[in-house]
């Protein structure tokens, strides 16, 4: 799960919370990636401290990967199986149950 | 189970082991090796801005990433650069760019598919627009209407035959009331059959007392 976010972005902030807990629960089956967007690493580092973390934020230098995901803006959150192939896009925050449902849609392909 | 400390990297270390490949590979995947000249100094620069007019800026719709001055459409400026400088042509870099976003991002729709109703509709609209106009000219000419351009003072052969019998009653009348002035200024020719033209200094009104009361007299007189 690939998940385009900002410190900035109030909805990434009701998200957070979700994908947290979301990565926790899942575990060891499905990987959680967050793609730090037009940002701050000093603003990353206090948001994840504040907040908690579950899985590894990266910091996309001049948005060459929101650009080659086709990100329109943030929160956006892509589903890719093994091979990397993208199942599914999600535009906006994702809730406890738009996850659980994205994930075992991908789970299952 | 918490990863504490927060686990935080740089994409830039993470990038070839997260993605399999880099941005750049990423690109030759796409669109194939660079097939361009590698740009550079001024010749860049003017390729990167004219590129930039090409594609549009996917958070703000309807500008291209050279007007918009949002940090989107500069993050696509700079990768614009970067490809150019790598030797990518400019249909790569458009490929690459639709390849994210689809043809929606090129400001110019490429000539296929449906695509050329675009280019086509504006040349077809005005196409028939012409051949519209001509058709209504030449309908018009043919029925003798005239054109709003016409003499406003000039009549059609069909409004001068419908008013002929008042012009002979009306120059009938006037000859007839040369003798009797006080019967210009009335009022009553609407009962002759004629318009009223009280108030017209320089149209003579037949009285009442002269005015032919049927029609058989009005003929008689015409005569």
């Amino acid at each position: 799960m690939l998940n385009f976010w900002a410190t900035w972005c109030v909805p990434c902030l009701a998200e957070h919370g979700v994908l947290v807990s979301g990565a926790r629960e899942f575990g060891p089956d499905v990987h959680f990636l967050g793609v730090v967007y037009e940002d701050e690493e000093s603003n990353i580092t206090r948001f994840l401290a504040e907040h908690g973390s579950a899985y590894p934020s990266l910091i996309d230098e001049s948005a060459k990967t929101a650009i080659a995901y086709g990100v329109h803006g943030v929160p956006e959150t892509f589903f890719l199986d093994r091979t990397g192939r993208v199942i599914y896009r999600h535009v906006g925050p994702l809730t406890e149950e738009s996850l659980r449902e994205n994930l075992r849609k991908v789970m299952g392909s | 189970m918490t990863l504490r400390p927060v686990l935080f990297f740089l994409l830039a270390a993470w990038q070839p082991m997260l993605f399999a490949a880099g941005v750049s590979s990423d690109v030759s995947r796409l669109v194939g090796p660079p097939r361009g000249a590698v740009l550079q100094g001024e010749a860049l620069e003017k390729k990167t801005a004219e590129l930039a007019r090409l594609l549009r800026c996917p958070v703000c719709q309807g500008l291209s990433i050279s007007d918009s001055p949002s940090p989107m459409a500069r993050n696509m400026r700079v990768q614009v650069r970067d490809l150019l400088a790598a030797g990518y042509d400019q249909e790569q870099i458009l490929s690459y760019f639709e390849s994210s976003y689809g043809e929606f991002v090129r400001l110019q729709p490429p000539l296929r598919g449906v695509n050329w109703l675009v280019w086509l509709a504006p040349v077809a609209g005005l196409g028939i627009g012409c051949l519209l106009v001509a058709a209504t000219i030449s309908r018009l000419r043919k029925r003798g209407v005239s054109s709003p351009e016409r003499d406003p003072g000039r009549l059609s052969a069909e409004e001068q035959a419908r008013l002929a019998p008042y012009l002979l009653t009306v120059r009938s009348l006037v000859s007839e009331s040369d003798d009797s002035p006080k019967a210009r200024r009335t009022s009553e020719c609407s009962a002759t059959g004629i318009p009223n033209v009280a108030g017209h200094s320089d149209v003579r009104q037949p009285s009442l007392a002269e005015t032919p009361t049927t029609s058989e007299e009005r003929e008689k007189r015409m005569q």
